[in-house]
Order: C-alpha cells, then structure tokens, then sequence
C-alpha cells in the first residue's frame, strides 16, 4: 500500500525526471566477453579477472557493460564511451592509475599489483539529453585476497569506503557481522545496499535489483539510506544442476533525480540524474548440495557400527582362545 | 645446577605436559581472537578452516603450493613452496618430535578421550606386532598420496588426465581435524556432506568416515589418529637430525619392559633395541613417559643437542610412583663423607 | 610313604626343627661376632632370623598365609586377596635331609629343603597356609606338587613360560597371571579390587624403594658386610612388610650417615667380590661367611633371594585392573635373570653391569649340585668372565658341611690372588 503512494508520488513530482529513463545503466562487470577468454585467468580468492603481466605480475581487469540484462548485457565498447573517467582507490585510499588502453575494443579499465584488500573502482561517464545531464556512476568493489597473505587486519582490509570528492553517488554493499577476507555472497543472503551523497545517506532513492536468472526488485531506500533486498535461492531444483563453483551475478541499480541545472560541453542542462551500479558475484547457497543432517547421521551410523564392531570383537577375544591360522594351503 | 637438574629429574612430567597441552590448545584453537599470527608452516595441526586459527598446519600449505604446473612450480612458484618446507623444518627441528606430544590441539583431544576412557573403566587396546607391522604403512601411503594428487591435479601424472579440482587438499577433505577445529568455537559448518558430484560425495562422506573412526579410534587406543597421521609421516623424514633427542643408554637397561609398558603409541623398540642410542622411532610423540617410568639411573635421557634436560633416575621413578617426600638418603649428597671414591654417573646428582 | 599321625615323623619332625635352631644360632653368631655391633640396625634383622628359625614369626591376626615356593609368585596380588605371603624356601640342612627322602639324590638341596620345610610342617606362621603357590621355574621345584606327601595344603601351580621374549610367551604369563588372581580370590574369599590391589602395589613398592636404597648405598662405599646385606633381604618374609620396610629405612638412614663404620670392611684393599648362582638363603651362609672370614667383601650378589628379591619395578600407567594385572605380570617375567629362562643374556649384562657399578674384582659362583640350570650356564659367564678380565672362582656344593675344609682352601686361594693382582 505504502509502495503505491510512493510510486504515484513519484511520478507526480518526477514527472520530467521520467523521460530520463529509458538510459541503459552501465555497470562495471568482472565476467570478460567471449573473444577475450583466452587471455584472461582468475586471480585470488575472488576470481577476479587478470592478465598476466609478465614476471608474476597481474593486472585485474573490468569490463563494462550495459543494460539490467544481467546475463546477455551487451559490452561496452572502446569507441562509445570515449569520455569516460575512471577512478582507482587502493584499500588504503590512495588513487591508482587506472589504464584504459585505447587501441582495445572492449572497454577495459584495470590496475596493477593489487594488494590485499578491497579496490574501488569507478568509472564516471557524463552526457546530456533532453535537458538532463545523465551521471553514469558504475563502481565495482574488488576484494583481492590469497590466503600465502595472511589473514591480519581483517576489519580494516574489507571496510568500505566512499569517496564523496569525487564521486556524487555511492552505493555500497553492507559488511555482514564478522565477515572476513574468504566472504562470498551465497544466494540466499539478506543484502544492504548503503547510498550516499556527498557522505549523507541518501533517502528515498530508487533500488533496482536484478539476479542472474532475471528476476528483479525494486526497492526504496529508506531514511538511512539503506535498501535491503534478500536474494532468492535460485532455481536449481534438481540438484545436478547446481554448479556449487560457479559464480552467478547480480546487478544492483540506484537512481535518483534533482533539480539541479549547468552546462555541460556546450550543452545546457536542467536537472541531473544519477544512476549509480554496482554488481558482484556469488554463489549458489550451501544448503543447495550439502547436507549436515546427513553428515551427522552418517557419523552416527559410523561410530555405532564400529564402537560395536570392537565391543564384538572384544567380546570374542574373552571367549574364544586366539588361534594362528594358515591362510594358504 | 645439580639442584635443578635434581629437581625436574623428579618431577612429575606428564601432569606439567597436560598444562602445557592446554596452553597449546587454547594457543592453536582460540588464538585468532588475540590477532596472533605464527605462520603457515606450523609442523603440527593447526586448521584454517578453524577461522580463529592462529597460523596453518604445513600439510594445508603444501597441498595448495603443490597444486601448480611442473613449469611453474621450478619457477617463481618453486621458491614460495621451498620456503615453506624449509621454514616447516626449522620448526620442526627445534623440538621434534614433541609436537606431536606437546602441542598438537587433536593429540590433545585424544588423550582427554583416553581420560575419559580411563575413567569409565574401559580396557585399552595394543596392536599385536605384526598388525602394528603393516598398519604403519598407511600414513606413509597417506603422505605420498597428499603429494601427488595436488600435483595430479595441474600437471599429468604418467599420461593420466588432470585430477578432478574437487580433489583439492585431499588430505584436509578427510582429515578429522577440518571438522573438529571449528567446533571449539560453535562453528558446525564443516560437519557436511557434499552431494555436487561423486567425487565430492565420496570426499566428505571419507571424511565423515574418518571422523568416526578418530573418536571411536582413540577411545579404545591410545593417540589411535597418530598413527596414521601423514604429518606425522613427514616428521619421520627428519627427526633423525633434530635437537630435542631422546638416548638410550644399553648398558644400564635391565629390559623390564616398563617403558614399552607405558607407551601410549606402542614402540616396542625403547625396551628391546639396546644397542641404537636414538630412540625416537616410529610414532614417538616424546611424550617422556618412558623417562619418567624407567627406575634405572641414566638409562633414558631427553636432551637438547647435548644439554640434558630430563633423565630416568631411581629416585624420579618411586617419587612419582609412591607421592612420598621421603628423600633418598644419598650419600654422595653428604658432605662429611671423605671416603666418596669415583663419581660416575650413575648416581643420582 | 610316611602318613601324617605317625611316631617316624614326629621324630624326624621334631629334630629337624631342633637342629634348624642349631644351625640358625651358629650362623647368626658368627654373624654378629663379626659385625661387633657396629650397626644397631642389624639388631632388628638378627632378631627376626631368630625368631625364624624358632617358628616364632609375629602374628597377623585373622590373616590367611599362602606359602610360596619361588620368587617370582606376584605377593602383590596374594597381599591384595587379604592373606600374607611366606616364602617357604629354606637354607638349612636338617631340613634337606628331612625332605631327601622323597627326593632323588642328586637332587637340589634347595629344593628337598623347601621340601622338607613343608613337609615337617616348620612353616614358621601362626596358621597353617591355605595353598602352596608353586611356578613352574626350575625342573625340580616343578615337580614338587607331585611328591604324595599326605599334606592337606593344596598345591597350586602357577604356569610360567620358559621363555620370556616372544610376544607369545609374554600374552601366555598374563592369561596365566589373571587366572591365578582369579584363584586367589577362591583361595582366599576376598575379592581383588582395584583399589586393595593398588594398595598393595604400592606398598610393595615402598619395600622396594628401601631395597633400592640400601643397593644404592652399597655401591657408594663398603659400609656393610655383605652377609649382612644378604640377611636383611632374606629376612624380607618373616615380618610385616610395613615393618620391615621401616626398619630398612632406618637402617638406611644408619648407613647414610656413615657414622657406624665397620674398621673391618673400610678397608679398601679387600677384594670386591660378586656372588652369583643358586641362592645362599638363610642359614645356608656357608659360602659367604667363608668368603667374609678370609678377607673378602662381598660389595653384591645376584641371587634371586637377595639381590634380585626387590629389585625390579612395577610401572602401571592406568590404575585399573586391566592394566594393574599385566603391569605386574611383565614385572616378575622381563627383567628377571633366572637361568630357567632362555636366552639369557640379560643375566650376562647384569653382571656386568653390577661389575662395573660396585667395582668388583672377582666372582664366585656357586651351584648346588643337582641344579642343571646354573651349572649349564656357568660355562657362559666363564668365557664371558675371561673376557672382562674377572677372575671366577667355580664352587659347587650343597648344604652338607662335610666339604668345608676343601671349600675354606679354594676360597683363600681365590682371595689371595685377587688381592695380589690389585
């Protein structure tokens, strides 16, 4: 009900905001097209994708697509968003150089070395259409993480970070409660998403959440500027159509329109409308293929049969004289 | 000095290595609550899959450093794995064996369950010689198998296709310790079955197998996982050169069995072999049980390179045995004794 | 066959325990002239020899006796079933003639001494022994539960192994031992628990510890006669084993203190002699006395009823009965050095061993003829002795005094050149 006013309320007051939409969202995405699967490796723990670098050394790399298709998103290429400004924060915060070759096809923002930790990446493109500028804000959180690291600094390595300066919308996933550097999202897990401008949160922004299979959500954000969705279980019934390793994507999408008026490149414009993304992997749910029921009755099972087998044979052993036998004729 | 050696020649070893299995315990289990951090190639189990953990045992690391292509592994790789090992025999060489006795948070577990076994009244097990023969095979087995599957698994073995990447750490997938580690901290998540695929299904049931087998195992005999520890396996290789040694002195042995008799893992040799001195053989964990129940001066002996730092004595033996203060009146201890004629040593200091 | 109500046994009864006395008081006089009281430890142990030898053992009211007839009976378990254990060995000659009758003449004198012991009824305890615990160790002693002798003290043989290396021998002791517990228990009507049977370990324990002791001081200088030694172990039956722990205690103390130094036996010069072979037990002290007398000093010995009484430990590492059992078991099989055992090369590194702690000049080995066991491995420690360079001095004997003369020069030889090669 509740829903409802919202959504009438929002088409009353955002009325011109509403031939804004119709923007495809880009996102940055870690799964690389088809052509560059060859060269491509997963890197840590993450899977995040790289390119080797000669002598050891990584680049991890990020495509950029567009589009809620989360499945079938077209990629993005080099030509169409010349413009484009990336962004690279190192887990400590210090801004990266971020390479965007220009002679690639896709385009393919990256980085160097990464160390441990979690990387913020994001790419900024602006363009103005029918009065309104389009702040694109696609931002990917990479966590880079190998165990030969050691598991030190936990709390500091995975906090999130928001970059207000720079960056006019931020949506963040919430840290769960004692997550550590091994956390994966597992489909099933109650997801928060944290937006905010110039580092007040963001209320009443509109949450798109869209899932590997297609099915989406959309949610408010309320006055904390959180917007919490829970992500389905998929649909693996028969569970040989479970791949326990392989890792799906989700794309989360947050909008938010204001009466704000400039120019941009010879363009005026008289509001401004910001999409920011954020998409990730994750895996389906544990309870999918294993069991603990089963391992605790198996266990059971196990420890009467043998506690009993060695009651048994002690059993014998008290009664019968123990004998030598030959076993070959 | 002579006080002191005096003093822990009767002291009672085995009630001070129960305090310092605890402290070990708490260490090995409970440590990453204080941010603690010792390594990855701690030669005893210490299991990551605990997320308290304060460093891995050496086996998690090899596995994974193992599981890398022939190229890379006498590359770059190669180098991260020589390492390890080498920091994983360093380790080990400093106390030996005493790892396995002292230390190790499952041979902890197991000799409360024996506690616990002893308690309630229940007779012990022995292998008799010739299954103790051909049992002790396994965890070599175990450790050759732990070694090549990971290298299975990225280069082929003897023409044979890549090993399935659900075989990853073989020996953690079996290994009690991956599910009972966890438990001390309420995390039951490892107690599982994996129905992805058989080979999946067959791994965790193993190890659901295995952790039967550990509990019920070492209720009926003593340290029964130790014997087929891998790790264990891997020390063999090296306690020969180790600093913390166990001797034997032949001479002085009366064969009367007492120390095979309290051996918790059944060397018969500390009671037969009298001419070796090196008597840490086979699963010996240098629990020092043997020492403490040797009446024979100077028969036994833990040493630290050449420092001696416990030995059997006469006096130790009935100290602990009978609880009495009573102190042997020893005459080389009076010193109005002039006719004290060569001091070997023999006698108790 | 002499029936019991019979005026040829009251006789024959009657006079052997008469000339026990005799024998008894003659050696523990020497005894005493010779140790001129310097060790008023000793007092206690002479008296307790006497009193022996008199029938007049102190009395434990409402206990059951169980004669034993060899060492290595596990008194353990027979002190955890309630009742004291007696070892019925003898050393007295009268009573090897009382018991020859039965047996063939070459026979042990040990043997038809025991024999004789029982059957002149001079088992020196209040009441008469409920059972006659008897190892199969020696040939003779084996077959003493055979002789019809028309005694109603049941005989009760424990089945000891005749090896004691191989695991199956090892597992045959321990199904043997716990059925004896399990007899004793019928034997006695007292049921073996757990926590009598680790009271009596521990207090056997306590008697060994002060045996230990009395071992240790020994090596450390010559502060006792070695008759001495060998009485106090010898006496170890003839009383409570509380009290006679306690005043071995004190005379440990005694010695310690190195305060009652016997002029006789500080001298440095004497020879150190080891005994070994058939046990000397009292009053047979022919042997040693002879050796004392003519300047020897007997620093050891390794006689099963002296030296190797006490001496090997029992280690259990759970106290239950499971573990209590075979803990004892292996204590009276692995370390022990009897000959009846083969191989026994464990005997030939105990004597080394002792040669080298007491720093022994030369052996005596003595055979009382008729035991085949030590006389067959003389020939071994023989060679062996040559090769350490230890002169061994062969005596085979018996309890007859006929052949004291012949004894008395072979041994002042034998010490003479001792003392010449220090």
């Amino acid at each position: 009900m509740k829903r409802n006013l919202y959504l009438a309320l929002s088409i009353l007051l955002f009325l011109p905001g509403l031939t804004a939409r119709g923007q495809e969202a880009l996102w940055l995405s870690n799964l690389p097209p088809d052509e560059r699967q060859r060269e491509i490796r997963a890197s840590g723990m993450h899977k995040l994708s790289s390119i080797s670098a000669g002598r050891g050394q990584v680049q991890i790399v990020q495509w950029v697509r567009k589009g809620n298709n989360v499945l079938n998103a077209d990629y993005v290429l080099n030509s169409e968003i010349p413009d484009a400004e990336f962004y690279c924060y190192s887990p400590h915060g210090e801004l990266q150089t971020c390479g965007v070759d220009s002679t690639k096809t896709f385009k393919e923002p990256g980085f160097r070395n990464p160390v441990e930790g979690y990387y913020n990446l994001y790419m900024i493109q602006k363009n103005v259409r029918n009065d309104t500028l389009f702040v694109q804000i696609a931002k990917a959180e990479l966590l880079n993480h190998a165990c030969r690291n050691g598991h030190k600094a936990v709390d500091e390595k995975i906090r999130p970070h928001i970059y207000p300066e720079v960056i006019p919308l931020e949506i963040t996933r919430s840290r769960i409660r004692l997550e550590n550097l091994h956390f994966f999202v597992s489909s099933g897990d109650k997801l928060t998403f944290e937006l905010s401008r110039f580092s007040e949160p963001l209320k009443d922004a509109l949450v798109t959440f869209t899932t590997h299979h297609g099915w989406q959500k959309t949610i408010r954000s309320n006055l904390e500027g959180e917007a919490e969705v829970q992500l389905i279980q998929d649909y693996f019934t028969p569970w040989k159509e479970v791949d326990n390793r392989k890792i799906y994507h989700y794309l989360a999408v947050a909008e938010y329109t204001e009466e704000q008026g400039g120019e941009y490149k010879g363009q005026a414009y008289r509001y401004t409308h910001y999409t920011a993304t954020l998409s990730d992997g994750y895996y389906p749910s544990k309870i999918m293929y294993s069991s603990l029921s089963w391992a605790l009755g198996l266990f059971l099972l196990f420890s009467l049969l043998i506690g009993g087998g060695v009651a048994f044979y002690r059993r014998r052993r008290t009664r019968i004289y123990k004998e030598l036998k030959w076993t070959k004729a | 000095m002579n006080n002191l050696q005096r003093y822990i020649n009767n002291a009672n070893i085995s009630r001070f290595r129960l305090i310092f299995q605890i402290l070990a315990f708490l260490l090995l289990i409970y440590g990453g609550y204080l941010s603690i951090h010792i390594g990855t190639s701690i030669p005893t189990f210490a299991c990551p899959y605990n997320q308290e953990c304060p460093g891995t045992c050496y086996l998690i690391s090899a596995q994974h450093q193992l599981h890398n292509t022939w190229s890379d592994l006498f590359g770059f790789r190669g180098k991260a794995f020589l390492t390890g090992f080498i920091t994983f025999v360093l380790l080990f060489l400093v106390i030996n064996k005493a790892w396995c006795g002292y230390v190790c948070p499952l041979g902890t577990i197991q000799d409360w369950i024996t506690k616990l076994r002893n308690f309630l009244g229940v007779k012990f097990s022995r292998y008799d010689e010739l299954s103790f023969k051909r049992l002790k095979i396994i965890k070599f087995v175990l450790l050759i198998l732990l070694v090549l599957i990971p290298l299975g698994m990225s280069n082929s073995l003897l023409g044979l296709p890549l090993f399935s990447h659900d075989l990853s750490a073989p020996f953690c997938q079996i290994c009690p310790g991956r599910v009972i580690t966890p438990l001390f901290i309420g995390d039951t998540s490892q107690l599982l079955v994996d129905f992805t695929n058989p080979t999946t299904m067959i791994m965790s049931t193993l190890g659901i197998l295995v952790l039967a087998l550990f509990f019920i195992g070492s209720f009926f005999k003593k340290r029964f996982f130790c014997f087929f520890c891998p790790m264990s396996a891997l020390h063999f290789l090296f306690s020969s050169i180790a600093f913390l040694r166990l001797n034997k002195k032949g001479e002085n042995c009366t064969r009367c069995g007492n120390c095979y008799r309290v051996c918790d893992v059944g060397i018969k040799a500390i009671a037969e072999d009298l001419e070796h001195t090196y008597m840490v053989k086979d699963d010996c964990m240098l629990c020092l049980k043997c020492v403490e129940a040797c009446p024979e001066n100077d028969c036994l002996k833990a040493s630290f390179l050449t420092i001696p730092v416990f030995s059997s004595t006469e006096e130790g033996f009935f100290k602990r045995n009978l609880h009495l203060d009573h102190e042997m009146q020893n005459p080389s201890n009076q010193s109005n004794n002039e006719d004290i004629t060569k001091n070997d040593d023999s006698k108790t200091k | 066959m002499i029936q019991k109500p019979n005026k040829r046994y009251d006789r024959l009864s009657t006079a052997s325990k008469k000339r026990l006395v005799i024998e008894s008081d003659s050696v523990l006089n020497e005894l005493q002239k010779e140790s001129a009281g310097t060790i008023p430890g000793m007092d206690y142990f002479y008296g307790l020899a006497r009193s022996y030898s008199r029938g007049e053992l102190s009395k434990q009211d409402k206990k059951k006796y169980i004669a034993t007839s060899c060492v290595q009976v596990p008194i353990e378990l027979i002190y955890a079933a309630g009742a004291v254990p007696v070892r019925t060995c003898s050393g007295s000659h009268s009573m090897s003639q009382a018991g020859a009758e039965f047996l063939p003449a070459k026979s042990c004198s040990l043997v038809s001494a025991t024999f004789g012991t029982i059957y002149t009824d001079s088992i020196p305890v209040p009441s008469k022994p409920v059972a006659i615990i008897n190892p199969t160790t020696c040939d003779q002693k084996k077959k003493l539960s055979e002789i019809p002798s028309g005694m109603d003290i049941p005989y009760y043989t424990l089945e000891l192994p005749p090896t004691k290396d191989s695991e199956e021998a090892q597992m045959y002791w321990y199904s043997s031992v716990k059925k004896f517990s399990r007899d004793l228990e019928g034997i006695t009507g007292k049921r073996i628990t757990r926590s009598r049977l680790k009271a009596a370990i521990l207090k056997v324990a306590k008697a060994q510890q002060a045996f230990r002791q009395l071992h240790q001081i020994r090596k450390e200088h010559p502060s006792m006669r070695g008759t001495d030694a060998i009485l106090v172990a010898n006496t170890f039956f003839y009383d409570d084993i509380d009290s006679w722990t306690q005043h071995v205690d004190s005379l440990n103390h005694e010695l310690a203190q190195g305060l009652h130094r016997d002029p006789g036996i500080s001298d440095n010069n004497a020879p150190r002699i080891l005994l070994t072979g058939s046990p000397s037990i009292f009053p047979n002290f022919k042997l040693p006395v002879m050796i004392e007398a003519m300047g020897g000093h007997i620093v050891a010995d390794e006689f099963c009823s002296s030296n190797r009484l006490l001496y090997d430990t029992v280690a259990v590492d759970e106290w239950n009965m499971y573990d209590m059992i075979p803990a004892l078991a292996d204590r009276y099989l692995k370390a022990c050095t009897c000959p009846c055992f083969t191989p026994n090369q464990d005997r030939d590194r105990k004597l080394l061993s002792y040669i080298k702690d007491f720093r022994v000049d030369g052996l005596v080995y003595q055979t009382f003829s008729g035991c085949q066991l030590y006389e067959l491995e003389s020939s071994r420690i023989g060679s062996l002795m040559e090769q350490e360079n230890i002169p061994m001095l062969y005596i085979e004997t018996d309890y007859s005094p006929d052949d004291r003369g012949q004894l008395s020069t072979r041994i002042e030889a034998f010490i003479e050149s001792l003392s010449a090669r220090k």
